[in-house]
């Protein structure tokens, strides 16, 4: 079964999942992206040995990080094999079902006339929606919002969204050395260090029980910002 | 404010700004290492010259001022060693990345 036609440009898209410990959804979610045509590396971030079996089966180039070393470095490898391999774009993407692969054509398309160099999704942004989100998420997402305005000077609606797009040039030029979560704030960061043009697109995201359980915890939101903040004095 | 505060308070500002700035050489360190082992034989030989140099200081006792120091010390220590096994985790990283994007699997029927 074909699914709607395959966007021109799907064959220079490379989409980078990260995945730790996926289950069900991760076969799924990788033919979702796959059937539009789209190139996908899996980075297995050293998940146990029966995730990582599953993930073999799935038709993507996948990446094995032997020990964990978390969602930044994680990504970071999937950037890197994808530029090797020729990608033009390079999208994030979440394992968990939280995003959806109809709307990668809507997030890659500000890049193809080169009117920006990176595009973010938004769920906040005027389109986008989060569906079944908690109020303390959400509560705490705001904040977040506000931290990463200060730490990075762009004037972002949202932020900690996996989900994004960016030019090949945009992706060489960014080099995310924080391993763990605080890689959302570096990538902002290194936006405005790089002077890349930005630009935010709405998207869907939804909270399933599945990714909830699997997503981040509130209570990691302070680790995020010492780390973000630790950063910062480094340079 | 008396002298033994104004040492205290530089020696947790330069353990700080070392953690920032990385600042470190192996000559330095070897160096820091003989002055500390001198001043260690020292005040074992001179047990009462602790005192003398506490007081100068304006502290009471010189077992004070050696507790003090050893508190800094290893503060400086700890400081160091988190550095170090940062960047460490840096090289790990590296490698790890590496051997994942020179291991990759491809789909079936693609080869490079």
């Amino acid at each position: 079964m074909e699914p709607e036609a395959k966007p021109q440009f799907a064959a220079g898209v490379w989409v980078v999942i990260p995945a730790y410990n996926e289950g069900a959804q991760l076969p799924s979610v990788v033919r979702s992206v796959l059937q539009h045509g789209y190139q996908v590396v899996v980075v297995d971030d050293g998940s146990a040995e029966e995730a990582s079996l599953k993930l073999s089966t799935a038709n993507a180039h996948v990446c094995r990080h032997l020990v964990n070393l978390g969602q930044g470095a994680a990504l970071q490898t999937g950037i890197r094999y994808a530029l090797s391999a020729g990608a033009d774009y390079i999208v994030t993407f979440d394992a968990d079902g939280q995003h959806c692969a109809d709307e990668i054509s809507r997030v890659v398309e500000p890049l193809l006339d080169d009117s920006c160099d990176i595009v973010l999704g938004s769920r906040f942004i005027e389109g986008g929606s989060a569906i079944g989100i908690s109020t303390s998420k959400n509560f705490v997402l705001r904040c977040a919002i506000i931290f990463s305005r200060l730490a990075s000077g762009l004037p972002l609606t949202d932020t900690h969204n996996g989900f994004r797009a960016m030019s090949r040039k945009a992706a060489s030029a960014i080099s995310i050395t924080q391993n763990g979560m605080a890689h959302a704030t570096q990538i902002l960061t290194e936006i405005s260090r790089n002077k890349l043009r930005m630009k935010e697109v709405p998207v869907t995201i939804t909270y399933t029980e599945y990714s909830i359980q699997k997503g981040q915890r509130l209570s990691n939101a302070f680790n995020i910002a010492w780390e973000s903040v630790m950063e910062m004095f480094k340079k | 404010m008396s002298s033994i505060q104004i040492i205290l308070i530089l020696g947790l500002f330069g353990s700080f700004l070392t953690y920032l700035s990385f600042f470190r050489s192996i000559l330095f360190d070897r160096f820091a290492a003989l002055v500390v082992f001198l001043l260690l034989f020292l005040a074992v030989l001179f047990p009462d010259s602790t005192t003398t140099v506490a007081n100068m200081l304006g502290v009471g006792r010189g077992v004070d001022l050696v507790l003090y120091l050893f508190a800094i010390g290893t503060l400086f220590c700890i400081i160091l060693l988190y550095t170090q096994l940062s960047k460490t985790k840096q090289v790990q990283t590296e490698i790890i990345r590496s051997i994942a994007i020179n291991t990759v699997k491809k789909p079936a029927g693609e080869k490079r």
